[in-house]
Formats: C-alpha cells, sequence, structure tokens
C-alpha cells in the first residue's frame, strides 16, 4: 500500500514539473517580443517587467527563476492584457464558481448516469436497455457546446412564444442559474457514467459469487445492491479522475456561452485574446488540481478495494 | 424387430464426428456478426453516404463556399430552397449547403490524417513496448502515464497557442497528444498474443522482432486497432471542432463542421438554421461512428458468439 | 427401507436458443436417499450439471425450461414452486457448492459475513449470533485460526481453504441435501483429497444426503455410495459404487473404467485405452441410443430405438440393448467375464 501511494506520488510531481516545464518553454517559444502586441509600454514599466522576468537573462537562468516562482512562490505571474492583475488574483477570484458548477455536474452524472447504468444492466437486451443506451450514446456523441447552445435555444424560443422565461440562459448569482449548465456539462459524463456501470454490472451479473449467492437462497434485490452494485461500481471508481478532468475541459464552452464569471470562461477568453501569461499560468493550476484529483481517486480506489490494499493486483 | 438387427456392428464414427455448425474464417464471422446488428450496419451505410456527400456535395451546388452575397443574408425555408440556397444562406449571403460539405470534408480529412498518423505511431509504440517487456515497457509506460495525467486538450491548446492557428498545426498538435490510447490497447494486445506458441516459434527461427511485430502481432491485434480507430475519429472531429469553439480551430474562409457550428451559435438570433444544421450534421458523424463502433467491438468479442 | 429425500422422475429440461432447442436432459430419473451419497459421472456436456441445478432451478429460465418431469424433494414437487418457495430452499434444505472455489466468492466481503448472510436469511437470528455461528462452521470445516479468519477476505486464503469456507457457507444452515458440482476439479491433487476426507467426515457428522458431480472416478471412488452415469443428456447406467467398478453392465462404463491410468497393466501388453468420437449433437439428440454412433457393441437396434432402463441386477439399472435376450454375447471387458452368465 505504501509502495502505491510513492509511486503514485512521484508520478504526480514529475507530471506537475513536466507541464511547467513545457508551459515554461513554450511561452518562450512564441515568436516575437511578448510585448510586441501590446500597443504602447511605457519604457519604464517595460524595463521593470523585462528585470521582473529577467528576460535578458540565459534561458538557463529564466527557467530556475520561474520554477522558483511557480513551485516555491506560488506565483503564476501577471496579466499582460489587464494592466497589473495577477493570475493568481485571477484563479482564486474566479476559480470557486467554476468549481461549485463542477461538483454540481459530478452530482448529477453519478446521480443519473449510476442507476440508468444498473436499470439497463438489469433489463438486459430488452426494449429498456436498448434505449437507455441509446439515449447514453447520443449523450456521448453530441458534443457539450451544442447541448448548451440548444438548451438556450430552446429556452428562447419559449420565451419567445409564450414569453415565459423558465430558465436563465446566461449569468450567476442564484441557484437557477445553475441549472442549465449543470444539464450542458454532465450530459457526456452521464452517459459515459452508464455504459460503464451497464458493461460492470453485466459482467459481475455472471460472475460465480452471485450463483453461489442465488444457492444461499439470498433474495434478488439484495444480491443486487450488496453483491453487485458494490463490487460493479469499482470499475466506475477509477472513471472519477477522467471524469473530472471531463468537467474541467468541458467547463471552458458552457461556462462561455452561459457567461459565467469562471475560470473556465477567463481560460477561453485569454486564448483568444492572446494573454499568454493567463493562459499559460492558468494551465498549470489546472495541472495541479487535475493531478491532486487523479491522485485522490486512485488512493480511494486502492482503499475500497481489499484486493489492492493488500497489495495484490486487481484480479488476483 | 428382426434378428438382424440384433447383430453387433460396431461403431459409426463419421456419424459422431459431424461437426453441428459450419465453420468459417475470422473475418467472416466478425461481418457476418456486424450485419446482424442493424444499428451498426445503418451507421456504416451513414458514414458511407457523408462521405459521399463530402466530396460531392459542393458540386452539386451552383455556389462555392466563399461566394458573398450580402443582399441574401439569413435566408432559409421554402423561398430560399427554391433559389438554390438548400440549406439557407449566413450572414455574407453564403450558401450553407455548400458550406456544410466543404465543412465535413475539412473535419473527415482532418481525423482521417490524423487518425492515421496517431494510429500508426500509437501502435508502433504500444508494439514494442508490449513486446520488449522489462524496463523498455516500463520506461516507454511511464511516459505515456505523465502525458495521460491531464487532458490531453490542455496540451493542445497550449501548442495550438503557440504555434497559431491553421489545419497543419491543429494536425500536428492533435496527432502529436492523442496516440495514447491507441498504444495503450495494442500493447495490450501483444502483451496478450506475446504468450502465444506461433510468437515463440517465430522467435525460435530466429525472426528479428520489427519482423514479429509487424508480421505478427499487429496483423493479430488488427480488430481492437480497428475498433480504436472507428472510435477515435469522432473524438477528432469533436477536438477539432472543441479548438473551433475556442478560437483556435479551422481558421476563415475555410470552414469545418466546427467552424460553422461555432458562427451558428454566434448568430442565433439571426437564424437558428446556421446553428442547428451544421449541429446536428456533426452529432449525425460522431453517433455513426460511435455506433459503428461499438458494433465492430461487440462483434469482435469472442465471448458475445452466438 | 431408507427414504428418498429427493426422487427425480421422467425429467426434460430444454433451452430455447438462437439456433433452435437444446434437448439438454431427456427423461432422466433417479433418486437420493436420506444420509446417502450419491455420483453423477459423465464427459462434458453430458448433462450432469443441468441435472443438478434444474433441482436447485438455478439454470436461467429463459433460455431453460422445465419442459416435463417432477422433482420431488421431501415429497414437494420442485417443478411446480414458485420463487419465493424455492428460495427457503436453497441454502436452508438443499446447499450447493460449484467448482471454482476463486471465483464462487465475493473478492469484497469478508468470509464470515458470507457466512452469516445465508444463515440469516434462513434463520430468525441477530448478526452476533450468525457470525457466532459462521466462527463454530469455520470450526467444522477444519480452518486454522478460526478467529482472526473470520474477517478475512477470500483472496487471503489458499485454493484449498477457500473451498472449505464454500463448503461452509453451503452448510451453515444443515441442509438435508449438499450438491457438490465438480468440487475438486479445480484443486491440486493433496488438497483434493483433504477435502473428500472433510465432506465424508460432514457427511457422517450431519447425516447430509450428498450428490457429488465429477468426471473423475478416483473422487467416486473415495466419497459415493452409488453411482449414475449419464451421457448425451440421458441415463446410462445406475449402480452401487461397487457395482460400477467391478461390475459394471454398459459399454460407455466399461469405456470410462478402461481409461483410468493405472500402475499395475503392463505397458507392453495393453495400451491406454480411450473413447473415440465425439458427444452427440443435443439439437437433433438421436433417436436411439445416445452412445451408439461411438460403442463398439453396437447393433441396428441400437441406431432405431432407446433400450429403455433394464435390471442389470441388485439395484443395478442399465439402458443398454445388450441386455436384452436376443443379443450377442460379448464379452464384458472389466471383468472378462461373458455377458449372458
Amino acid at each position: 500500500m505504501f509502495k502505491f501511494i510513492i509511486r503514485k506520488l512521484a508520478i504526480a510531481l514529475t507530471t506537475l514539473w513536466v507541464i511547467a516545464s513545457a508551459t515554461f518553454f513554450l511561452m518562450h517559444a512564441i515568436p516575437g517580443d511578448p510585448f510586441a502586441s501590446e500597443k504602447k509600454v511605457p519604457p519604464l514599466v517595460k524595463a521593470k517587467l523585462m528585470e521582473k522576468y529577467q528576460l535578458d537573462k540565459p534561458l538557463i537562468v529564466q527557467y530556475g527563476n520561474y520554477l522558483g516562482n511557480v513551485f516555491l512562490k506560488g506565483d503564476l505571474g501577471i496579466s499582460m492584457k489587464i494592466r497589473g492583475r495577477s493570475v493568481n488574483k485571477m484563479i482564486i477570484n474566479n476559480f470557486p464558481k467554476s468549481f461549485i458548477l463542477g461538483v454540481f455536474a459530478m452530482i448529477v452524472a453519478l446521480a443519473v448516469g449510476l442507476p440508468l447504468g444498473i436499470y439497463a444492466a438489469l433489463n438486459r437486451g430488452k426494449f429498456k436497455d436498448s434505449l437507455s443506451m441509446f439515449v447514453a450514446i447520443l449523450g456521448i456523441s453530441i458534443p457539450s457546446f451544442i447541448v448548451a447552445g440548444t438548451l438556450q435555444w430552446i429556452v428562447i424560443l419559449i420565451k419567445q412564444s409564450t414569453g415565459v422565461s423558465i430558465l436563465p440562459v446566461a449569468g450567476w448569482g442564484e441557484f437557477r442559474h445553475v441549472i442549465l449548465p449543470t444539464l450542458a456539462l454532465s450530459a457526456s459524463p452521464i452517459a459515459v457514467i452508464a455504459r460503464m456501470m451497464r458493461a460492470s454490472m453485466i459482467e459481475v451479473l455472471g460472475l460465480d459469487y452471485v450463483r453461489t449467492a442465488r444457492a444461499k437462497g439470498v433474495a434478488y434485490y439484495t444480491i443486487i445492491i450488496k453483491h453487485c452494485v458494490r463490487n460493479a461500481i469499482l470499475p466506475v471508481i477509477t472513471y472519477l479522475g477522467p471524469l473530472f478532468a471531463a468537467i474541467t475541459t468541458g467547463s471552458f464552452v458552457v461556462e462561455t456561452i452561459f457567461s459565467i464569471p469562471g475560470l473556465g470562461k477567463y481560460f477561453s477568453t485569454s486564448i483568444i485574446d492572446k494573454d499568454y501569461t493567463v493562459t499559460l499560468g492558468v494551465t498549470i493550476f489546472y495541472a495541479l488540481i487535475l493531478i491532486i484529483a487523479m491522485f485522490v481517486v486512485d488512493l480511494a480506489y486502492g482503499l475500497v478495494d481489499p484486493r489492492i490494499r493488500d497489495g495484490k493486483k486487481r484480479g488476483a | 424387430m428382426s434378428a438382424n438387427e440384433f447383430k453387433i456392428i460396431g461403431k459409426d464414427l463419421f456419424e459422431s464426428e459431424k461437426i453441428a455448425k459450419p465453420s468459417m474464417t475470422f473475418w467472416q464471422d466478425v461481418i457476418r456478426r456486424i450485419k446482424m446488428n442493424k444499428v451498426a450496419t445503418i451507421s456504416f451505410w451513414i458514414i458511407v453516404a457523408l462521405t459521399i456527400m463530402a466530396i460531392a456535395g459542393p458540386f452539386m451546388s451552383k455556389f462555392s463556399y466563399r461566394e458573398q452575397n450580402l443582399e441574401n443574408q439569413f435566408l432559409f425555408g421554402s423561398a430560399a430552397f427554391a433559389k438554390g440556397h438548400y440549406f439557407g444562406t449566413d450572414d455574407f449571403g453564403r450558401d450553407l449547403f455548400t458550406r456544410v460539405w466543404e465543412g465535413t470534408r475539412v473535419s473527415l480529412l482532418i481525423a482521417v490524417v490524423i487518425v492515421a498518423i496517431q494510429g500508426t505511431f500509437g501502435a508502433l509504440y504500444g508494439g514494442i513496448a508490449g513486446f520488449f517487456g522489462g524496463k523498455i515497457d516500463n520506461l516507454m509506460m511511464r511516459f505515456v502515464e505523465i502525458i495521460m495525467a491531464i487532458p490531453s486538450l490542455i496540451y493542445i491548446i497550449l501548442l495550438m497557442v503557440v504555434m497559431g492557428p491553421g489545419i497543419k498545426t491543429i494536425i500536428i498538435a492533435i496527432a502529436a497528444t492523442e496516440w495514447t490510447s491507441m498504444a495503450l490497447i495494442v500493447r495490450g494486445e501483444v502483451l496478450r498474443l506475446k504468450e502465444q506458441e506461433y510468437v515463440m516459434a517465430a522467435i525460435n527461427l530466429g525472426a528479428s522482432p520489427s519482423w514479429i511485430i509487424i508480421k505478427h502481432l499487429i496483423p493479430n491485434a488488427m480488430g481492437q486497432i480497428i475498433v480504436r480507430i472507428t472510435m477515435d475519429v469522432p473524438r477528432v472531429i469533436f477536438t477539432e471542432a472543441f479548438l473551433s469553439f475556442l478560437g483556435i480551430g479551422v481558421p476563415a474562409p475555410f470552414a469545418s463542421l466546427g467552424s460553422l457550428v461555432l458562427d451558428g451559435y454566434r448568430l442565433l438570433s439571426n437564424g437558428a438554421h446556421l446553428f442547428i444544421i451544421p449541429a446536428f450534421f456533426i452529432s449525425l458523424v460522431t453517433l455513426a461512428f460511435n455506433l459503428l463502433g461499438d458494433g465492430l467491438r461487440d462483434a469482435l468479442d469472442p465471448r458475445l458468439r452466438k | 427401507m431408507s427414504e428418498k429425500i429427493l426422487d427425480v422422475k421422467n425429467l426434460h429440461v430444454y433451452f430455447d436458443t438462437y439456433a433452435g432447442v437444446v434437448k439438454a436432459i431427456r427423461d432422466v430419473s433417479f433418486h437420493v436417499n436420506k444420509g446417502e451419497s450419491l455420483a453423477i459421472v459423465g464427459e462434458s456436456g453430458s448433462g450432469k450439471s443441468v441435472t443438478v441445478q434444474t433441482v436447485m432451478k438455478l439454470i436461467p429460465m429463459p433460455p431453460g425450461r422445465i419442459a416435463s418431469g417432477e422433482i420431488l424433494f421431501k415429497d414437494r414437487d420442485i417443478v411446480k414452486m414458485n420463487e419465493a418457495e424455492m428460495r427457503k430452499i436453497r441454502g436452508g434444505e438443499i446447499g450447493m457448492i460449484f467448482q471454482d472455489p476463486m471465483t464462487s466468492l465475493n473478492p469484497t466481503m469478508t468470509v464470515g459475513k458470507q457466512i452469516a448472510e445465508g444463515i440469516m436469511m434462513h434463520q430468525k437470528v441477530s448478526h452476533k449470533e450468525a457470525m457466532a455461528k459462521a466462527l463454530e462452521m469455520l470450526k467444522a470445516v477444519n480452518i486454522p485460526n478460526p478467529e482472526e479468519r473470520l474477517n478475512s477476505y477470500p483472496h487471503q486464503f489458499s485454493g484449498g481453504m477457500r473451498q472449505r469456507v464454500v463448503i461452509a457457507i453451503a452448510l451453515a444452515c444443515n441442509p438435508d441435501l449438499l450438491i457438490a458440482d465438480e468440487p475438486t476439479t479445480a484443486l491440486d491433487v493433496t488438497v483434493q483429497a483433504q477435502i473428500l476426507d472433510l465432506m465424508n467426515e460432514l457427511k457422517s457428522k450431519m447425516n447430509t444426503a450428498i450428490i457429488l458431480i465429477t468426471h473423475d472416478l478416483g473422487v467416486v471412488a473415495d466419497l459415493a455410495e452409488r453411482v449414475i452415469v449419464m451421457y448425451g443428456g440421458e441415463i446410462m447406467e445406475e449402480a452401487s459404487v461397487h457395482d460400477i467398478f467391478k461390475d459394471p453392465k454398459h459399454p460407455y462404463t466399461w469405456g470410462l473404467i478402461k481409461s483410468i491410468p493405472r500402475l499395475d497393466i503392463d505397458r507392453e501388453k495393453e495400451k491406454l485405452s480411450s473413447i473415440d468420437g465425439t458427444p452427440p449433437d443435443l439439437f437433433n439428440p438421436p433417436v436411439g441410443c445416445p452412445f451408439a454412433p461411438r460403442c463398439e457393441y453396437a447393433m441396428e437396434i441400437c441406431k432405431k430405438e432407446k433400450p429403455g432402463m433394464r435390471n442389470g441386477g441388485n439395484n443395478h439399472r442399465v439402458s443398454c440393448w445388450l441386455l436384452d435376450e436376443r443379443a450377442e454375447t460379448v464379452t464384458n471387458p472389466v471383468t472378462g467375464k461373458s455377458t449372458k452368465e
């Protein structure tokens, strides 16, 4: 178990370092003076910035300085477009909103996806199964931004024809603002979770220990929940990491579409505006939280499956 | 019953050795199973139809994809249809029908090129890792783990920001990051196949590793490779569409389905058709490939033999 | 007269599949007496597993179905019982163990809980009491350190130990009948012997009847009192274990006995014999005797008509035309005597 943790930790740190370094070198690979696009940077400010970023020193020194800034001070730099605005401040300001949205989306994804998958598995081969899985595959196939756009369009249409505005299509602040974005964000994850759960349940239902339980006289629903779901849910736990990642990347577009002032929206905006420091700084931040999330999930899985706990490989 | 019937005649093995079902080759069986899967078959034909339209579509219309006519903005409906604008027009008066098929062409082409590159690289990478095993495998997989630690979209966005927009850069960016799943699949297959006797025989006969990998292992992993390719195409189309939505996709005046959706979204209030129609087609393409990929995967699964 | 605890009469079990109807079991009749051990022997596909799984109604129905017949357990017909009644019987009155102990146990549940679960299903006891009983069962199957092991997970046991746990689960509620479907096939030979000894011990202690399914005649010799030989979904021969080995009367049984490798045969003179051919097609089962195509002593009549169960001695039934007075006399390859003596 200990070895397991150490290994995962090592990979996490290495990845973070790789991302930070890649980010640094990529930033310096962008052709041209980073300040070339600035309209008019007063020479004093420019000199100060050059000094702060040590842009006149050799690359290696800059790299070392950069790593020091990022890892030791946690300083991700200053926005290039919005004068004086620090990237860190922007993240602290905007991330919580994204986080709330993300949590909602995850809860919905699990609360709808898991039962759907179980339902499909129990009705395997019947129409109910095919229907559920078709809906699921629609969820996977239709990109989240199309779902988002379509939802908005429907609400606007309803408003135009009936005058009733059932849900807000933009903005943030009240609970009802979160409904449509959550739907858009969770559509794909619901589908993926449903399919995974279904496959896992079907596999578990066919396993010998289910037969043993039946031979003991255990009731049908007890078998389903106590024996099957508990074991079938394990592989789905490994999906929680990628789920977190999918919701994070999904937030880039969903927040933009629904005008939610979250980190995703600022990230997207920075790309369009070519505000490189923000883009790269936020990238490092995302990398950090994703790595932490994956690490936590790996750990959780290790705790839940007693076979991993004892150091055996899954399936032994 | 005559006494004759009680004479001992012994075994009749011909009768007992007859095997019930006719045997067929592996691939014949796979194709048979796919045909039985109606959904997958329909998806296949949809893809064929879309490909044909992608090639022939723009020729079917009298407009070109960039021909502007500012007097014909936002047309849609039977009047527009009569003028030859089957899907209506956009904010520059450009014909949507033509642009949709041009867009499909671009999306499919990009996807095919990327999948070909990443598929080949991924397969070789996974094949080498799986075949050699041990330290080489460890190292190679460590590298893959690091890449897979965060969503490839972030790498892609970074690369796009650095390299600037353009079809070439999109291809490079996506192909460079999305090869990992193919590598994993092929490695898994190779590890499984490695244990089989014909591989050991080939090694003993002195075949070189590259010979074995290319001639024996990869062909036998073909099934899974094909499934992966089929599922990768919609993923690439989605990624490219996502990039377009962020503004770093296919640049004007070229159009991909993704950029058409973005443009359509921005102009929703002027004409929903600009959003809905490209959205429909991109979803259709993705759906068809996903369903086909699912069907292929089921057809290849020996456990589901009927 | 010993009491019959299980009486199967003219059982037909079919499976409706895409490719047609598989007639897995045709006209099977046998019984088990209280406290006795019966072995059902046969190759893969002979129908032995389907038979016993039907007794527990564990076969998936659909696509399986009991086409006709009766299964009388303690004078009640199982065929007519509904699911609720069956659940009371499963585990409570009939216990069953399967071939592979590794996959028969839930990997994420402690062994103690798995035993206790069965107990609480059938007896109104508290969780504590059930765990106490589970502990007793672990002791009864000779698991060392039972108090500790109660909270262990299946993967922490060796194969033989796991099978003991499986037996503990099956016998926890003191059932009248234990069905063991190839219980030792997945185990090492030395462990096999231990498990069989354990089963013998428990059988006498708890007076449980046992139906043992196996293709291994060595296991039969160790544990069984009576033997049924099945082939192609039908019963070929039924006799005491002594008769099956010392005086078998069906050519299939002869083939089985002859194919047991023995250390005392002179290798120069006798080859290890095997039975040529493959099992019959169950979509279109043969009209006559299912073994006829592979039988050295087959006659025309064997292909046309089934011989039916004939009397071959004391509590010895044989389904073979050789026992008909019109048949030729042949030499029994096992006993060396002529068949008509």
